[in-house]
């Protein structure tokens, strides 16, 4: 058999390999088996209704009630519809995924994504180190060809050293062919194509995606809250220096900022409105500012206890990272003040913090 | 580094291609050699030392054997050559369990002695390499093969990757002369090749792996499962344990075929045996096959009284079950299919004889579905907990607190028997050799993309490897 015969044959045996695979991802039911499943099944059957949706980690989910925030927009002439599809954990490459979902279905009436300003981290925002976290549904959802190639990108443009490098690349690498094969998702496509559509839950559609934490009962949650009350007194002396420390912006590494430069041109691109926050939270985060100052993509910074000392009180927080209902609520105005002067200031983008 | 994670993969295209790139025999044993040590190397590079130590002594000793004239000095190499090899395997393998068994019937006689506690790691496939250069040995004393022409094709004989760590435990008269001239890529037949790592990996990732799931918590804990629980787990890790090793062999045997390489077949539908005997002519048959030249035959074999060969029966059982793993466990195992092959050579075997095939292999796989009780429990005391849980005798687990397999699982057998029929029929192959080219390629993609989401998520090591 001639080489070019082998190889036509390797090209034809790959063709078919993923023209199957993107068959069965398609007949695959999204999103699946995560934590904001119902929240994602409601948004995608209802993407036509809304005007602004929330994207990010629990700071997001746990901090922004889209009832307060639409109706404070209401108030200042500005009616707007908004779901909240913060998650738990998420992280700035799953985000992207999340938001790249949300353009490729073309929603007519979206004008808004407020973006949670991730963390950076020089080797990853979050990467549990054990592989039992790691290769999960969670893991491996937004492992795509764009998605691996950022994650790539980051980890290569990372300080941790070639072994370390090669580790998490791996750890990717493989999280992607996961992807790429489905593995593991035969059950998960049985079971939907034999019960069909899941039913909508009420209380998320009703609440437009938010949940507080007061309502979540879970014994995570519950330790959290009580290590905060516990070191309430320390944190008085982490708020007392975070705007100083916050004042000191630290130069973001080049691949965070083509990355929110490429995110936020795709979106205009999308006619949608990137608005980046800085969720308030009792760490200082001077790369974050850094970001500001380094990019011209409109950025709200909400982590300054003189500037928002209310998001800062003890009774508005649930613990160290997140707010409360109160907590929530009081954000959410803050933050729809804030849009609805951007947009009496109709077409100022710049950097508002 | 299984076969059916993705880092063997990489592994493999870059074995393959830097294989099949290199011109001449030698250069190309010599890149599979460093191969298939950096896949040995991939479980704990400590053991590497341990292989070559092993592939350096035996090759001595075999090329000594090969020379010296006067028998003394033969048997004398011969005998150094059996002592690194059980030692090797006895101190790796056995020392705990030795250490361990005398200390606690040293105690039961009153004595008190404590042994002392090693922490030994077990080589992976140490088993299975020790296995192969003693046959090597032993067919060099024999004469029955000359001594290997180069160290560099003995240490591939020992190391070639595809066998190395779960065999098929390969002869060195069916290798050695393989890597005398050089493989031809257009010589291999590609579509069997394939066929059997496809197959193999269905059966060990999607098939084995997934039952392991629902496994492994009745064997950890026989106790809190009822009857119908303790039947079902034991008819599913009867399936678990025959595509897991059956499927790490196909793959084994494919990959060695693709890289031009030939090695012996393992299994032959054993559960289709319709008697015990006939069981271990289909069951790891380079096993069974090792054991018979090497020991059984040795040991007199069927030569002599109906009583001594039972005995050699039962000794070579006996010692099947502890090269399976150093632990009582593995030992009874052994015990109940000696005694069953000693039964079968009397008059019960011609009751077994006269049965009607389906009802032989019903037969069959009842007694072997009881040992494997044996093999996979975590000791004596719950393997018989297990095996009393199945006929009702013991302490039934509270209602309250009895945990159960889901029953859907009971389709599964039969589900997986007409599979079993099905390729025995050579479905696969008679289909796959009717197609042109082009559609077995685009069959071979479809068919992985179509598998692969029945793969079980979480990668388990092959039960083999552990031997």
């Amino acid at each position: 058999m001639g080489g070019l015969r082998s190889l036509s044959l390797a090209v034809l045996f790959g063709l078919a390999f993923l023209a199957t695979t993107a068959s069965i991802r398609t007949a695959l039911p999204w999103p699946r088996g995560g934590a904001f499943d119902a929240r994602m099944r409601h948004f995608i059957s209802h993407v036509d209704e809304y005007d602004l949706v929330f994207v990010g980690s629990s700071s997001v989910a746990r901090g922004f009630d889209p009832a307060v925030f639409d109706a404070a927009l209401a108030a200042r002439g500005h009616p707007l519809r908004s779901f909240n599809l913060g998650v738990d954990g998420m992280w700035s490459l799953e985000a992207d995924y999340l938001i790249r979902e949300i353009v490729r279905r073309q929603p007519t009436r979206l004008r808004w994504i407020v973006i949670d300003l991730f963390e950076l981290d020089p080797k990853l925002d979050s990467t549990p180190e054990s592989e039992s976290d790691v290769f999960t549904e969670r893991g491996f959802y937004w492992h795509d060809a764009w998605g691996l190639a950022q994650v790539l990108r980051r980890v290569f443009a990372g300080s941790g050293g070639l072994r370390e490098e090669a580790r998490l690349a791996w750890v990717h690498v493989r999280l992607a062919a996961w992807r790429l094969g489905n593995l593991g998702q035969g059950d998960i496509a049985l079971a939907s194509w034999w019960a069909g559509p899941a039913s909508e839950d009420a209380g998320i559609v009703q609440g437009g995606g938010f949940e507080a934490l007061d309502d979540l009962n879970h014994p995570v949650a519950g330790k959290m809250r009580a290590f905060y009350l516990a070191n309430a007194a320390q944190y008085e002396g982490v708020i007392a220096t975070l705007d100083e420390r916050n004042a000191r912006p630290e130069a973001p590494p080049e691949a965070k900022r083509a990355e929110i430069r490429e995110q936020s041109e795709r979106l205009r691109a999308a006619n949608i409105e990137p608005l980046y926050i800085i969720p308030p939270i009792l760490r200082a985060t001077p790369s974050l500012y850094g970001l500001v100052k380094a990019t011209d993509v409109p950025v709200l910074g909400f982590n300054s206890p003189t500037r928002y000392p209310e998001l800062y009180a003890t009774e508005h927080r649930w613990d160290a990272t997140h707010l409360n209902r109160a907590g929530a609520q009081c954000l959410s105005r803050l933050l729809a003040e804030r849009l609805a002067d951007l947009l009496d200031r109709e077409g100022r983008t710049d950097a508002v913090h | 580094m299984l076969f059916t994670e993705l880092r063997f993969l990489v592994f493999f295209v870059v074995a393959f291609f830097g294989y099949w790139a290199l011109q001449g025999n030698r250069l190309r044993k010599a890149w599979l050699l460093a191969a298939s040590y950096v896949f040995y190397a991939g479980w704990d590079p400590r053991f590497l030392l341990l292989l070559l130590v092993s592939t350096a002594g035996n090759y001595w000793a075999g090329a000594m054997i090969g020379r010296e004239a006067p028998p003394g000095g033969r048997r004398l190499w011969l005998a150094a050559s059996v002592v690194l090899d059980l030692g090797l395997l006895g101190f790796f393998k056995y020392f705990g369990f030795f250490a361990e068994s005398t200390s606690a019937l040293l105690g039961a006689l009153g004595f008190y002695f404590r042994a002392p506690a090693l922490k030994i790691a077990l080589p992976v496939g140490i088993s299975f390499f020790t296995f192969q250069t003693l046959s090597y040995t032993i067919d060099v004393y024999r004469r029955r093969i000359q001594p290997a022409a180069s160290v560099l094709n003995f240490a591939l004989f020992v190391a070639l990757f595809p066998h190395l760590v779960a065999g098929p435990i390969v002869r060195a008269v069916e290798l050695l002369p393989q890597f005398v001239s050089s493989r031809r890529f257009a010589a291999i037949h590609l579509r069997w090749a394939i066929g059997l790592i496809l197959s193999g990996f269905v059966k060990k990732a999607c098939i084995a792996d997934r039952l392991a799931i629902v496994v492994d918590p009745v064997f950890a804990s026989p106790a809190s499962y009822g009857v119908a629980s303790k039947w079902l787990a034991a008819a599913l890790y009867h399936v678990q344990i025959y595509c897991d090793f059956s499927g790490y062999t196909d793959m084994a045997i494919g990959v060695a075929a693709i890289l031009g390489y030939r090695l012996p077949q393992n299994f032959d539908y054993p559960y289709l045996a319709s008697s015990v005997r006939e069981f271990w002519r289909r069951w790891h048959m380079t096993l069974t096959r090792w054991f018979r030249d090497y020991l059984y035959i040795p040991l007199g074999g069927s030569r002599g009284s109906a009583f001594q060969t039972g005995r050699n029966l039962v000794l070579v059982f006996l010692l099947c079950g502890l090269w399976h793993g150093a632990a009582w466990t593995f030992v009874a195992w052994g015990a109940v299919h000696g005694a069953m092959l000693v039964l079968e050579r009397g008059r019960f075997g011609r009751v077994v004889a006269k049965l009607p095939k389906p009802l032989g292999a019903l037969y069959v796989n009842g007694v072997v579905m009881v040992g494997w009780v044996l093999f996979r429990s975590v000791d004596l005391g719950r393997a018989f907990r297990f095996l009393g849980g199945l006929v009702a005798i013991g302490e039934a687990p509270h209602p309250a607190i009895a945990k159960s397999v889901p029953v859907a699982w009971w389709f599964a057998v039969p589900v997986l028997l007409l599979a079993h029929l099905a390729a025995r029929r050579q479905l696969w192959a008679r289909t796959a050799g009717r197609l042109p080219n082009w559609a077995f390629a685009v069959a071979c993609g479809v068919l992985l993309a179509l598998v692969l989401p029945w793969v079980a998520t979480e990668h388990r090591p092959f039960i083999y490897f552990q031997f």
